[in-house]
């Protein structure tokens, strides 16, 4: 059987080669199936890699407090039931959460992350709208392994008005890359630039915004400027090296629930469970855009299922032939399956290389760093059998079940 | 010489009810093997049903056949099409060569329906297309042969498996004088080193290469006999101009009219048949009526 296999197999080939056009309309839809899956799973899976880096350097003295229940937690302290939403949209996190875990023993730093909203422009009132402006304390740098490029971070005794800037900001807000000393205006008031960060290649606990595209000034400053305690998003706390961290998250909790008055809208999380969350954030994302892109795998296998039976319709003299030479309904059967495999799979690889280039335009585009893994090409072609297989199995049981005289007699 | 073909009181029938349309009546036929048959009759008269139920494309609705002593009237279609390409050969008249595949593969494919390795089935096919003297078009595609070269190719096809019969539907129907020629001489060889050849045709000068002549009408084998090779017996010269059976009920109008033309010779077979020189409207309709109940 295996010749037949082979026979069939080139005769598929050969038929999608002599309808060059047809075939190749045919096989668009899945083609663009494919391509989209493939870089939607690309994409996410590059994301993920970038967190992965970011971690490793990470340093596992961090324990990081955010708004929001995001996950519960069971007996033995591992994280369960992770709410990705859960963080999004609400700051239950106050300047008293700050204050207090200030006060509490094992702590080396505590370092807060807030928004403050306003424009920010630069010296000829040009604004720069994607700017994000975070208030933060001295040590930020320390812990997101970040260097300042040029100039100095604050520090925590100022009360001038200095912004750190992204790289980001600079070449837009200034077009220059040293814009130290140059002014810059947050909120209507004035600031001086003070220094710019190295580029960040990612964004360490932060899906939300491009640091890049930050300006960082003091905390007690923004709450100068707003008159206000600022929101914070974000509590970052470094434990002291002699401290044990399972005890400092112990009395974190406790201090934050006594703070909110016994709610636990607020979660305290170790390094390693910022990045599984992340990680986690990411794999349902891809996987909720992968399966959008599948809707249009479907829609290029109904096109395939759809030619299949024009195919069939057109060669039905030739299935008459075929029977009367001793084919049996299963060969029919298998014939007709493997075309329109062979016409899935073709586009399957179409999309691969469809996808292989797009994923190069993004790399040389975007920051972005779509990463193709040889398990997404061999689920790219399996899926596209698979789909060929689907579609294809009803036209073929049509051709198999064909009436040898009559399609003898089919003109 | 062993009998290759045996039919015992096969019948086909179509539709149901009143919609009955009987295509083969009660058909018993016996084929020894080195046979070459020819069957002649008009359109309609069934011998395209005894075709197809001999060539195992479709089964008898009633009655035994039994193929190299197999009965083989209640295969299941998958065991049909095996029985198809172990013991029968189709020669059509359009040919029926697939177009994208070269002469050589086309020979070769009951060969890769019955699984043999590639190697052996170009091999067996490259000698079945040597024996028709087409050696030299292997690989040409259909498209690139002449119609009696294309017939040859499907002759070759039809002969690569050794089949036990070999079943030709009007095989010189599409191809000029010459070709038919060429083909009719084949198929004589074919004959001449043991084939069992069953052949339909329009054509009584065909009649010649065969050994033996059926006549159909309505389903029925009307008359049958044994020629010499190279002889057009009598009735063949009338071509498709049936000669009924003694049965009265299977008098037709048209059987009647035809009658007038029947040369003198037969007189005896038409004295027999003749009786109302002139039938009412009446009649008609009922024997009409009668033939196709």
């Amino acid at each position: 059987m295996t010749s037949l296999l082979t026979i069939n197999t080139r005769m598929a080939v050969e038929s999608i080669r002599a309808n060059k056009s047809r075939s190749l309309l045919t096989i668009l839809g899945i083609v663009v199936g494919v391509a989209s899956v493939i870089l939607t799973i690309s994409l996410g899976e590059g994301v993920r890699r970038q967190v992965a880096e970011t971690n490793q350097s990470e340093n596992s003295q961090l324990t990081v407090i955010r708004s929001g229940k995001i996950a519960e937690r069971t007996q033995d302290g591992t994280i369960q039931n992770i709410n990705y939403l859960a963080g999004l949209g609400i700051n239950t996190l106050t300047h008293q959460d700050y204050e207090s875990i200030k006060q509490l023993p094992g702590t080396s730093a505590v370092v807060p992350l807030a928004t403050v909203s306003g424009s920010v422009a630069n010296f000829e009132k040009e604004t720069y709208q994607q700017a994000v402006v975070l208030a933060t304390t001295s040590q930020l740098p320390i812990i997101l392994d970040q260097q300042i490029a040029y100039g100095d971070f604050f520090d925590d005794t100022t009360s001038r008005n200095v912004a750190i800037i992204g790289k980001r900001v600079a070449e837009e807000l200034y077009q220059e890359n040293v814009p130290l000393g140059k002014l810059i205006t947050i909120r209507g008031q004035d600031f001086i630039v003070g220094g710019v960060f190295d580029e960040f290649q990612r964004n360490p606990f932060s899906q939300v915004t491009d640091l890049n595209k930050a300006v960082f000034i003091a905390y007690p400053v923004a709450q100068a400027l707003l008159k206000d305690n600022p929101n914070i998003y974000q509590i970052t706390v470094v434990a002291d090296k002699t401290a044990d961290p399972q005890v400092l998250t112990t009395a974190l909790n406790e201090q934050l629930l006594k703070n909110h008055g016994g709610q636990e809208d607020f979660s305290v999380l170790s390094a390693s469970e910022v990045e599984q969350i992340a990680k986690g954030t990411i794999a349902v994302a891809t996987s909720f855009v992968a399966g959008i892109a599948t809707i249009s795998l479907i829609v290029g296998g109904i096109g395939i299922m759809n030619i299949m039976f024009v195919s069939v319709t057109e060669r039905t003299r030739e299935i008459g032939v075929r029977k009367s030479l001793g084919a049996t309904n299963r060969q029919i059967y298998s014939q007709f399956l493997i075309e329109a495999t062979a016409l899935s799979v073709v586009g399957g690889i179409f999309g691969i290389i469809a996808a292989l280039s797009l994923s190069l335009l993004i790399r040389i585009t975007t920051d972005l760093q779509p990463a193709i893994t040889w398990q997404t090409v061999v689920l790219a072609v399996l899926v596209s059998a698979i789909v060929g297989i689907v579609f294809g199995t009803v036209p073929a049981i049509k051709a198999a079940r064909k009436d040898p005289i009559e399609s003898l007699r089919y003109e | 010489m062993p009998v290759v073909i045996e039919l015992k009181e096969v019948s086909k029938l179509y539709g149901f009810g009143n919609a009955t349309t009987v295509a083969l009546d009660e058909v018993s036929l016996k084929v020894d093997k080195g046979e070459f048959v020819a069957i002649m009759g008009p359109s309609g008269s069934g011998k395209s049903s005894l075709l197809n139920v001999i060539g195992l494309l479709d089964r008898p609705t009633h009655g035994t056949y039994t193929l190299s002593k197999r009965v083989v009237s209640r295969l299941r279609p998958n065991r049909l099409a095996r029985a198809r390409r172990d013991h029968i050969g189709f020669i059509f008249q359009s040919f029926n060569l697939l177009p994208k595949l070269t002469a050589l593969e086309n020979v070769a494919l009951p060969l890769a329906y019955k699984g043999v390795p590639q190697t052996r089935r170009l091999k067996q096919a490259g000698a079945a297309l040597e024996r028709v003297g087409l050696a030299d078009r292997e690989y040409y595609y259909p498209k690139a042969l002449s119609g009696g070269q294309a017939q040859r190719v499907a002759i070759a096809r039809a002969l690569v498996n050794n089949p036990d019969l070999i079943i030709a539907d009007e095989p010189t129907g599409n191809l000029d004088t010459l070709s038919s020629k060429v083909v009719m001489e084949l198929l004589a060889e074919l004959h001449s080193t043991g084939s069992t050849i069953l052949m339909v045709t329009h054509n009584p000068e065909l009649t010649r290469y065969a050994t033996r002549v059926l006549y159909m009408l309505d389903g029925s084998i009307v008359y049958d006999e044994a020629t010499k090779l190279g002889e057009v017996p009598a009735r063949a010269r009338m071509g498709d101009t049936p000669i009924p059976s003694s049965d009265e009920d299977a008098q037709l109008d048209g059987v009647s009219a035809l009658m007038h033309a029947v040369p003198e010779k037969l007189a005896p077979a038409r004295k027999r048949i003749a009786k109302p020189k002139k039938r009412t409207k009446r009649a008609k309709k009922v024997s009409s009526q009668k033939v196709k109940a």
